[in-house]
């Protein structure tokens, strides 16, 4: 029956701004185009902690793909943006405003559920005027492969479907990427893992507390000792009528600190910072969490195969510039670039080079660059041995640090604000702790507030998740229930906990011939799907098929 | 009906369990239902063969009062409110031009004073009806029991009354299979025409375990962990000690990484799963050992009679949810339980046969 | 093809919406009516086939005239048009005189050209009757074998799967059957015919194009509910030229002589307390299991 498979011209693998900005390039290029979601609706499956930017230097931006994306999709614009170095309930805050704006045209807050499902209504108006459309509930999940050429997808709930180019937007724990072989998800050190929690605030209450006007918002970032010895940061920024508060930690530190991620979320929502903004309104609506690929080590350096090309998260393409993420841009770039490699490559009739001309548009238009900075190789090379790192702590908590810590304040808060620096500061925790400690202990002024409220514990939050549950039909599966291959998920997923039993991973006593052993099991009906137990245990992971799984609905 | 294979015993059967008279109706095509032969075969049966009526006015040939009509047998017809049977009874009652109730779970039948004037044809007047059977059925999504009468009109007589009845409302009678009774052979001719919808393929459904519909369920929950060989062990024995029970399991033990022995590991299994994404059981009694009791536990049983539950944790959630709170080990508790029910069922007995 | 899916107005029994007076009756005027639940499925297989086979969906109901809010309801799944059989005469009918009613409709559909839009039958008569399985008020799953008998129609019941071959003029589909086990059946039967759908119907779109179109076809009965009056077509009694002694109470075989609530487990509950070493709690607890116990 293969000669009865549907064929597009181009099927694009998920509905989030890469896949929108993919579609929109294809369609206004009268490629017929298919794009294919797999949640209920648009941004479901999505997380964010979320900024959008515009940068300057970009060859495509997400307002200019689609007009009044500013007015119907994001919340509030980041007008001010801070960096606070915490110790203890001493803080020091620098105002890195400057940093934010380099490159910077816009950035907007967005919370993805609101914005991905607002993009996908535009991307089907585009695509079915080429014949095509965007469907939800329909998880690709593999290559549809003949005479060992990629020729189109394969789905959960359609027949195999063949097309010129197949572009594969389907984020962070990318199946298509992995059956291509371009991605995996061995190393942890490549990721990391990002947790969040929208609270609902009114609209005034923002106002006040932080000193925003309508059109005006703010942004956070907190890093020093508040988070343990875990390598990583906290971020806050205002939406409309919520916050997005946050955390992103590189996974390895968590899995080295066997840290538990929602506990250290708890202990941002709980700082005294956090105390006075929350105060009377901790009205935590939504617990998620994500995986971030770091793209100084992750992005792939030629995303493509064949007919398939990889966008946004699903390549790696998830810039961490110091305290600022940014991703979603990239994803957009890429996105419209691969549409348009293929655009131009069909107009010369030779649709098979289009991954060729996509990857050399990645490098001419410098996103590439900005994913990959030669700088970064060069620091890492030096700044990430850890007879390194140790010395530079110990040099910066000395007295002597100390001193020249209180000596130069100003001078640091510049030194933050630099773009080249931040670009390549080096994966260590001298940046993330030990450094922002020793500076709100020596510079910072104490806070005094007292947070009234308890944050909601995890057996909540993942009772105020919204599931459809594939009965039956688990998407994860444990290859490898010891301790040894798969213990860390107890403790890094971010619905698991040590001594709890109603998230994904558990620790279980259990008796064996007489002995007593340890074993791990799995509950996948918890699951946000965040891909950290495919990277910290031993699974065969898949996406829940179309529809079923985690709802988001705030992202 | 049916094809020889489902005939042949079926009649003495039917006699052994009560019947006068048995009318059986024997072809090859019959071996599965179909909706329009098995009407039709039925209507005639019912009618002793006389010529169908026109109940919808003008056609000519029989009227209402066509001969057929002049006894009044059968006086009732009572179909099995299976899928099939439950269709069967709305075409063969339509095909006769009759009424009657589906799903019932009582019968009786009784004289009854019936003012409806639609009935008695005078407003304002009682008339008694003779020997109306009363069909109760549950109705409004469960909410509540209807009592329904199939009566004729002064001018069109409805009859037989008939019903489809819930299958196990009623206990069957003990079998005589020394009893007599009549068997008669049905004949006429079954034009191709009716067969017109054909069975192509029949799959039997892999359903699983069904937990529902059992007068206790005993379920473990990851109180079992210490020993979830001896625990699976325990749960089965108590469910053995009742006449009918079922074991089931929460989705900890479901997901659980144990080790069990061989002859209990068929037990854990998803099927088994009572709450959210399982079964939802409603028992006359249930039984919860070593179940700390999630919310998405609570809406799989919690529409069960009684409710007692077996814990170390008298905080446990189920708490809130239960009649009786032993607070205790299962493995301790579960063997007494099982001892005194199985001693129980002694002295019952020993009552009994003391009558 | 032309299909009608048959639907009824039935009171929201959801949580919330329900009302019952003190004697645990239902009270009708204080809860909404909404489309009988299950009909939602038939209405499912009608755009199934429309969206495979092309043609039209029409639905039908028959209640007062407050019923067209179900017809609404039952526009927003799908509808290209809506038949109303309202009368007072029709009220109170049960199975049989429903039935006769409801037959009388679908002929009605076949016998002007404004109406009929059939791709098979020779009478203009749709080519497929949908109806869902029981409603929610009355369950008792007759009306839809006793329409179709009506009709002299082909029928299928408890289908959970169908496909229609218009060019074989026949529909396959794979229907529940209940027994000592149970089975599924897969069934062949010609067009015209008569199907009733099943709650675990569920209607299958392998292909990408069929999606696109389900879609299409969702987003115009969504703009069409908005003006549903315009597509609507009530006929009275006369109008379908029935027997006022066939129809509503009066061609009623069956009354209601009369309604008892059913008890409900109780929603909270307190749980005593039970030493397992106290033989005096134990043996309360036991009072429970004794008389359910047996086993061999």
């Amino acid at each position: 029956m293969t000669d009865d498979y549907e064929h597009y011209e181009a099927v694009v693998v998920g509905a989030g701004p890469g896949g929108a900005a993919a579609a929109a390039a294809l369609a206004r290029n009268d490629v017929e185009t298919l794009v294919l979601e797999r949640g209920v609706e648009a941004g479901s499956k999505n997380v964010t902690g979320g900024l959008i930017y515009a940068e300057e230097s970009a060859p495509y931006t997400i307002d200019g793909l689609f007009p009044d994306f500013r007015e119907e999709a994001t919340e509030r614009p980041v007008t001010d943006y801070y960096l606070h170095n915490v110790a203890g309930d001493k803080v020091k805050t620098f105002d890195i405003t400057d940093l934010h704006e380099h490159d910077t045209d816009w950035s907007d807050a967005v919370l993805r559920r609101k914005m991905d499902s607002w993009l996908a209504e535009r991307v089907h108006e585009l695509t079915s005027e080429t014949g095509g459309g965007l469907l939800t509930e329909v998880r690709v999940n593999g290559l549809l492969r003949e005479d060992g050429e990629i020729t189109g997808v394969t789905c959960d709930e359609l027949d195999p479907i063949r097309a010129d180019v197949v572009i594969a937007a389907d984020g962070v724990n990318s199946e298509l990427a992995r059956d291509a072989g371009l991605m995996d998800w061995e190393e942890p050190d490549e990721w990391f893992q990002g947790v969040k929690a929208v609270v609902d605030v009114p609209e005034d209450v923002i106002a006040e507390r932080f000193d925003v006007g309508d059109d005006e918002g703010a942004a956070h970032l907190f890093s020093g000792d508040l988070f343990e010895d875990v390598r990583g940061g906290g971020f806050l920024y205002t939406n409309e009528d919520s916050l997005s508060i946050g955390t992103v930690f590189h996974l390895d530190s968590i899995v080295e600190e066997q840290a538990e991620p929602q506990e250290l979320l708890n202990n941002l929502l709980t700082h005294p910072l956090m105390a006075d903004w929350l105060e009377g309104h901790y009205d935590e609506v939504e617990y998620s969490a994500k995986l971030v690929p770091d793209s100084k080590k992750a992005a792939h350096p030629s995303p493509h195969q064949g007919r398939l090309m990889l966008i946004g998260d699903a390549a790696g393409q998830m810039q961490a510039q110091g305290p600022i993420i940014k991703g979603m841009n990239h994803a957009v770039s890429a996105g419209a670039l691969a549409g348009e490699a293929f655009a131009e490559a069909k107009l010369r009739d030779a649709p098979e080079r289009a991954g060729d001309l996509y990857e050399r548009k990645l490098q001419e238009e410098g996103v590439m660059g900005k994913l990959r900075p030669t700088g970064y190789r060069i620091a890492s090379a030096l700044g990430e041995h850890d007879p390194v790192t140790s010395l530079t702590d110990k040099v910066l908590t000395s007295s002597v640090g100390r001193l020249g810590v209180r000596m130069t304040g100003g001078l640091l808060e510049k030194l933050y604000s630099s773009p080249t620096l931040s670009q390549v500061v080096p994966d260590t925790r001298t940046p993330y702790v030990t450094l922002p400690t020793v500076i709100a202990e020596e510079l910072g002024e104490r806070i005094s507030g007292e947070a009234d409220y308890e944050p909601k514990d995890l057996a909540t939050r993942i009772g105020d998740l919204t599931y459809d549950t594939d009965v039956g039909n688990p998407h994860i599966e444990l290859r490898d229930n010891s301790m040894e291959a798969s213990g860390n998920a107890v403790f890094a997923c971010p619905v698991s906990a040590q001594d709890f039993g109603g998230g994904c991973y558990r620790a279980e006593e259990v008796k064996t011939n007489g002995s007593e052993e340890k074993r791990v099991s799995l509950d996948t009906q918890p699951c946000v799907e965040c891909g950290t137990c495919a990277v910290v245990a031993d699974t065969e992971w898949e996406h829940p098929r179309g529809g079923k799984g985690v709802e988001f609905k705030e992202g | 009906m049916g094809d020889e294979a489902t005939t042949t015993d079926l009649a003495d059967e039917v006699i052994a369990y009560g019947a006068d008279v048995a009318i059986y109706h024997e072809d090859e095509r019959l071996e599965r239902f179909r909706h329009k032969p098995y009407t039709e075969i039925v209507a005639d049966m019912a009618r002793c063969g006389a010529e169908p009526p026109s109940w919808v006015t003008g056609d000519p040939g029989t009227e209402p009062t066509a001969e057929w009509r002049d006894y009044d047998k059968p006086r009732y017809f009572l179909f099995p409110a299976t899928n099939n049977g439950r269709d069967l009874s709305a075409q063969v009652q339509g095909e006769l031009d009759s009424g009657l109730a589906s799903d019932c779970s009582g019968l009786t039948i009784e004289e009854e004073l019936v003012s409806n004037p639609v009935k008695t044809g005078e407003p304002g007047e009682k008339v008694e009806f003779e020997r109306v059977l009363f069909m109760k059925r549950p109705d409004f999504s469960g909410f509540e029991y209807s009592t329904i009468l199939c009566l004729d009109n002064p001018g069109r007589e409805f009859h037989p009354q008939g019903c489809s009845v819930i299958p196990g409302s009623f206990d069957p009678i003990d079998p005589d299979y020394d009893r007599e009774g009549e068997v008669i052979e049905h004949d006429l001719e079954l034009p191709d025409d009716w067969f017109r919808v054909e069975v192509t393929e029949f799959d039997r459904l892999d359903e699983g375990v069904d937990l529902t519909g059992h007068d206790v369920v005993v379920a473990l929950g990851r109180g079992i962990g210490d020993d979830p060989t001896k625990g699976i062990e325990l749960g089965l024995d108590l469910v053995d000690a009742f006449d009918d029970a079922a074991l089931g399991l929460s989705r900890g033990v479901v997901t659980a990484s144990y080790d069990l022995d061989g002859h209990v590991e068929q037990y854990v299994a998803e099927e088994r799963q009572i709450g959210e994404t399982g079964q939802v059981v409603e028992p006359e009694l249930y039984v919860a050992a070593g179940i700390s009791g999630a919310v998405q536990h609570k809406v799989g049983m919690d529409e069960s009679d009684t409710i007692a539950t077996i814990n170390t944790d008298p905080d446990a959630r189920i708490r809130d949810f239960s009649d009786y709170f032993i607070e205790g080990d299962l493995f301790e508790v579960l063997p007494r339980l099982v001892e005194s029910v199985e001693a129980g069922e002694l002295t019952l007995q020993a009552e009994a046969s003391d009558d | 093809m032309h299909s009608v899916v048959l639907t009824k107005g039935v009171p929201d029994f959801r949580e919330g919406q329900v009302s019952f007076d003190e004697d645990g009756h239902l009270e009708r005027g204080a809860t909404p009516t909404v489309m009988n639940p299950n009909d939602e499925f038939a209405l499912q297989a009608a755009l199934q086939t429309k969206v495979k086979q092309g043609g039209r969906v029409s639905v039908m109901s028959m209640g007062p005239p407050g019923y067209e809010n179900v017809l609404e309801e039952a526009m927003s799944v799908y509808a290209d048009d809506l038949y109303l059989l309202s009368d007072r005469e029709m009220a109170a009918a049960d199975t049989w005189s429903t039935s006769i009613t409801l037959s009388a409709g679908i002929e009605k559909i076949g016998e002007t050209e404004e109406h009929s839009a059939s791709a098979v039958t020779e009478s203009g008569e749709p080519d497929i009757i949908f109806a869902g399985f029981k409603t929610a008020d009355g369950e008792t799953g007759q009306t839809g074998p006793q329409t179709s008998w009506c009709l002299d129609r082909p029928i299928v019941t408890h289908v959970i799967a169908l496909e229609v071959d218009e060019d074989e003029e026949k529909l396959r589909a794979k229907r529940l059957v209940e027994g000592d086990v149970d089975e599924i059946e897969t069934v062949e039967a010609p067009l015209p015919a008569f199907v009733v759908t099943d709650p675990e119907f569920e209607p299958s779109y392998r292909r990408a194009e069929h999606r696109l179109k389900h879609k299409r076809f969702k987003a115009e009965t969504d703009e069409r509910v908005e003006n549903y009056e315009a597509h609507l077509t009530t006929w009275s009694a006369e109008e379908l030229d029935l027997d006022p002694d066939f129809i509503g109470l009066d061609g009623s075989p069956t009354i209601v002589s009369g309604v008892d609530p059913i008890p409900k487990a109780p929603s909270e509950r307190e749980a005593t307390m039970v030493d397992p070493d106290d033989a005096e709690g134990m043996d309360e607890v036991l009072e429970t299991m004794r008389p359910l116990a047996g086993g061999d």
